[in-house]
């Protein structure tokens, strides 16, 4: 379909969502990225059941955590899709993009 | 002489109480060459006993077993046969509880009728043959004819299981109908969702990773159609013709740059040409094998040649032509799915007229964000938005003058898309005109929430759909047939909920592998609707999806499994049997290929032999109804297991024995080992009475009988003769009962012929659930035959 979408984006795959640690995140930003989005199959279509509704609560934990640190909650962010829907992640990534750039770059990186 | 050990059982006091047993014993005593004992309970294990002792001390040939039906125990007393070192197939049991004992109280009646009923099975038992089991190889690879839901999920269920499959679609692209569909109900996901394999784990993949085309047992070949298929189950042999693509699969990148230097635009008919494509181009975005084509009939080829100067690995090659392959396989699967019906023979809505009439599948490409409008529902005429919208349902359903069936997944597929449309725009305005809204089961959610979305539902159907010339607004006039009174309804979009038809050629594929279509709709028939919803009449033909008929996804990935899970058990257990089949009396048979045409199952084939054309029974497909031997104008063909001298012997047993005790009239009633047998049992097990004049000869089937057979009681002293069988259209062998029907008919016409009462020879179809229809019947040929 060749749909465009900001070059910033780095892709990490993975085997399911549910496979998304806190501390990987944390690890993200500690190697200074600005933003953490998590990209999930449809809510009650996990191919493992469960595996993305484990990541939104962890994602839920980060944004938290990140607020606390004075972050900004907004550079983690969680989409949930399904295979068909390859403009809904055109427009997560621009979402994404949109709100970490509010925020700014992040004071993490060195 | 052959010795019989004859075992008489009293069955606790089940047959005693109404049978002599001892006189019965003492009868058959006096036979020849006949050794009788008396139990009282044979199928316990000190019944199993004495008849081993008695077989290893008498040396006994054949063994006669009295007591109950051989439906409940024959195949425990075959066991005891094997045990004793004596073929299974030496056995005949004589049906003294079920049919004598329960259903006559009279006891000297009950015993007469005892005796004869013995002494025919001994009759019998003496020209009883062995019959041996065998062995067949067979070949472990499957071809699926269409690649949809259906024909993928058997695919992968196979290849799993290490089979080779061959999976063939006539279309570039595998998926089939749901390439087209965006989301699917019950999950509201994208269709592109397959079971995976095992090599790609997981529980389902995206069908364009599916690697369906890397899994080793598993080889796609697409654009390639069946032209031929010979042989029969383990070893049939599909001729394959490969259209070409002008495209080389293996070396194609999918880069698109000669769809962009391609000066030749046609509509694009994956969208119902509501874009253009170029003469070379991919179906789809996610089409699978990622490939691109050459349209034969738009492309200038060798006048442009541009795509294949730009191609960067050479892919292009417009010297391809049609090939033909030969695959040797041990089953088939027919997975052709459905396609949508066209409407524009109802004249009254327009479709093919009006722009802004359309079908659900024009919808479903609209709501696709990859499809032509990207994602927006729009008027035709003019590319605006549609915000008022019509969807009429059962167009081309529940109509006599189109399809009188019901498509059963058109209401689904309107409440989806208005659902998905309402929850994209909730001001979208959707009007559902419809006949009765069917959502079964938790389906019914859809409707629900469709209502909580304020869709409106109207019960009626449009009279007439009229188009404004100036607005291009599609204006339809319904009757309200819940609050009354008509009303017109102008709108942006009139989208049609189409029926469900067969895929076009159906009916020369059926010609082609030698199944049968349905003749009211046109889809491919089951062998049996309720039980054997996956096989047809061709053993190691099945069938899956839609090809039946109206069904939407998880019906057929579920009957895909299903139809993988036959040929897996032909594939390995089918390949031993027991030999109870036609065989063909080389010598006497003089080719007049009447039994290849008559068999239900397509077992015989002719072959040449000696310079002589002769009929050959396939071991494997023959089920041993004896269809065959009842047309054979010669008997030149016979069943092992239920031959023409087993069945006289057994009539002259009979009717000797039941001609010394004067009663009168004689019926004998030829039953079919399926519904009638079983309906005459179920007489005895509820303990309903009949006359005693009833005797119960046991065929595999009624097709076995011809006028020969009933000619043959009649000579021996019958008096009638009464064919018990399965209700027309429920033979277990396909139509065995239909040919009975016509012998019945011949018989009839020589009685009337040489002045006889027709009325001596009668038929009673029941289901064995119906055992009073055997009862009055009984009952009324006994009283039409005592007062003529």
């Amino acid at each position: 379909m060749k749909l465009q979408y900001n070059p910033s984006v780095r892709m990490l795959r993975l085997p399911c969502t549910g496979r998304v640690d806190v501390l990987h995140v944390l690890k993200a930003f500690e190697l200074g990225a600005d933003g953490v989005m998590v990209v999930a199959c449809k809510k009650g279509e996990c191919a493992f059941e469960t595996g993305n509704l484990a990541a939104e609560r962890r994602i839920m934990f980060v944004k938290k955590l990140l607020n606390q640190l004075g972050l900004g909650s907004d550079r983690v962010n969680i989409y949930f899709l399904s295979s068909g829907e390859a403009d809904k992640f055109v427009a997560a990534v621009k979402d994404m993009v949109e709100k970490v750039k509010k925020l700014g770059p992040s004071p993490l990186k060195k | 002489m052959t010795k019989v050990a004859a075992f008489v059982c009293s069955c606790g006091e089940e047959i005693s109480k109404n049978v002599d047993v001892d006189a019965v014993v003492e009868h058959i005593k006096k036979m020849p060459s006949v050794i009788a004992v008396k139990h009282d309970s044979l199928c316990l294990p000190s019944g199993k006993e004495v008849i081993q002792e008695t077989l290893a001390r008498e040396d006994a040939e054949r063994v006669v077993i009295a007591g109950c039906s051989p439906k409940l125990n024959e195949i425990l007393f075959k066991r005891v046969l094997k045990d004793s070192k004596l073929n299974p197939y030496l056995l005949e049991m004589a049906n003294i509880r079920e049919q004598c004992a329960w259903v006559h109280p009279d006891k000297k009646n009950a015993t007469d009728k005892a005796k004869a009923l013995v002494s025919a099975a001994i009759e019998k038992a003496m020209k009883l043959e062995p019959i041996e089991s065998a062995s067949f190889t067979v070949n472990n690879s499957v071809l699926i004819i269409g690649a949809g839901v259906a024909g993928i999920q058997a695919a992968v269920d196979l290849a799993d299981q290490g089979f080779k499959v061959y999976l063939v679609d006539r279309n570039p692209t595998i998926g089939g109908n749901t390439n087209r569909l965006y989301m699917a109900f019950p999950t509201d996901d994208c269709i592109f969702c397959v079971a995976s394999s095992k090599i790609l784990p997981g529980i389902r993949k995206c069908l364009y990773r599916s690697s369906l085309t890397l899994h080793p047992n598993i080889e796609v070949l697409t654009y390639s159609e069946i032209k031929k298929l010979e042989g029969s189950v383990g070893n049939f042999r599909a001729t394959i013709e490969k259209k070409p693509k002008f495209v080389d699969e293996r070396l194609c990148i999918a880069c698109g740059r000669c769809s962009e230097v391609c000066p030749i635009e046609v509509p694009n008919e994956f969208n119902f040409g509501m874009n253009k494509r170029k003469a070379i181009y991919i179906p789809f975005s996610n089409a699978m094998p990622f490939t691109y084509i050459i349209d034969e009939k738009n492309c200038k080829f060798e006048a442009c040649g541009k795509c294949r100067n730009i191609c960067p690995t050479r892919a292009i090659n417009f010297d391809q032509t049609t090939t033909e392959l030969e695959l040797k396989t041990g089953a088939v699967i027919v997975a052709i799915g459905f396609e949508e019906y066209v409407p524009d023979k109802i004249s009254e809505y327009g479709f093919g007229i009006y722009k802004n009439v359309v079908t659900q599948s024009y919808l479903a490409r609209m709501l696709d964000p990859t499809g032509p409008t990207h994602g927006k529902t729009v008027r035709l005429s003019d590319g605006e938005e549609a915000k008022r919208i019509l969807m009429i349902q059962c167009v081309g359903s529940r109509d006599k003058k189109t399809n009188w069936y019901c498509s059963g997944i058109c209401c689904m597929f309107a409440l989806k898309h208005a659902i998905l449309m309402k929850e994209k725009n909730p001001d979208t305005d959707i009007i559902i005109s419809y006949m009765d809204i069917r959502t079964p089961g938790d389906y019914e959610s859809y409707y629900n929430k469709a209502r909580e979305l304020g869709v409106t539902f109207l019960r009626g159907r449009p009279a007439e759909i009229a188009e404004d010339p100036q607005t291009k607004q599609v204006i339809a006039k319904i009757e309200d047939t819940v609050s009354g009174g008509t009303a017109e309804y102008p709108v942006d979009l009139v989208v049609l909920s189409s029926a469900l038809v067969p895929s076009k050629g159906t009916e020369d594929l059926a010609k082609i592998l030698k199944i049968e279509v349905n003749g009211e709709t046109g889809f491919v028939k089951q062998l049996y609707p309720k039980l054997k919803t996956v096989d047809t009449r061709i053993k190691g033909i099945y069938v899956c999806g839609a090809a039946t008929g109206p069904k939407d996804i998880p019906q057929s990935v579920t009957e895909g499994s299903a139809a993988a899970s036959r040929t897996a058990s032909i594939l390995t257990q089918g390949t031993s049997r027991d030999l109870a089949i036609a065989v063909v009396d080389e010598n006497a048979c003089i080719g007049c290929e009447i039994c290849e045409k008559v068999c239900p199952h397509l077992a015989i084939r002719m072959i040449a032999k000696d310079e002589k054309k002769i009929a050959q029974v396939s071991a494997l497909e023959c089920n041993g109804c004896g269809v065959c031997s009842a047309n054979c104008l010669i008997g030149a063909i016979q069943l092992k297991h239920s031959g023409l001298e087993q069945l006289f012997s057994y009539l002259s047993g009979l009717l000797t024995e039941v001609k010394k005790n004067g009663l009168r009239p004689i019926i004998i009633c030829f039953a079919c080992d399926e519904c009638g047998y079983a309906a005459i049992d179920v007489a005895g097990i509820n303990k309903l009475q009949y006359p005693a004049n009833a005797f119960v000869v046991r065929v595999p089937c009624l097709g076995r009988i011809s006028a020969l057979e009933i000619f043959k009681a009649l000579e021996g002293g019958a008096d009638g003769v009464l064919l018990v069988g399965c209700m027309p259209d429920r033979c277990h062998y396909v139509r065995g009962n239909q040919w009975s029907q016509v012998h019945l008919e011949i018989t009839k016409a020589i009685l009337r012929a040489i002045g006889l009462n027709e009325n001596k020879v009668n038929m009673c179809t029941l289901l064995s659930a119906e055992p009073t229809k055997f009862v009055d019947a009984i009952n009324e040929m006994i009283k039409n035959l005592s007062s003529s």
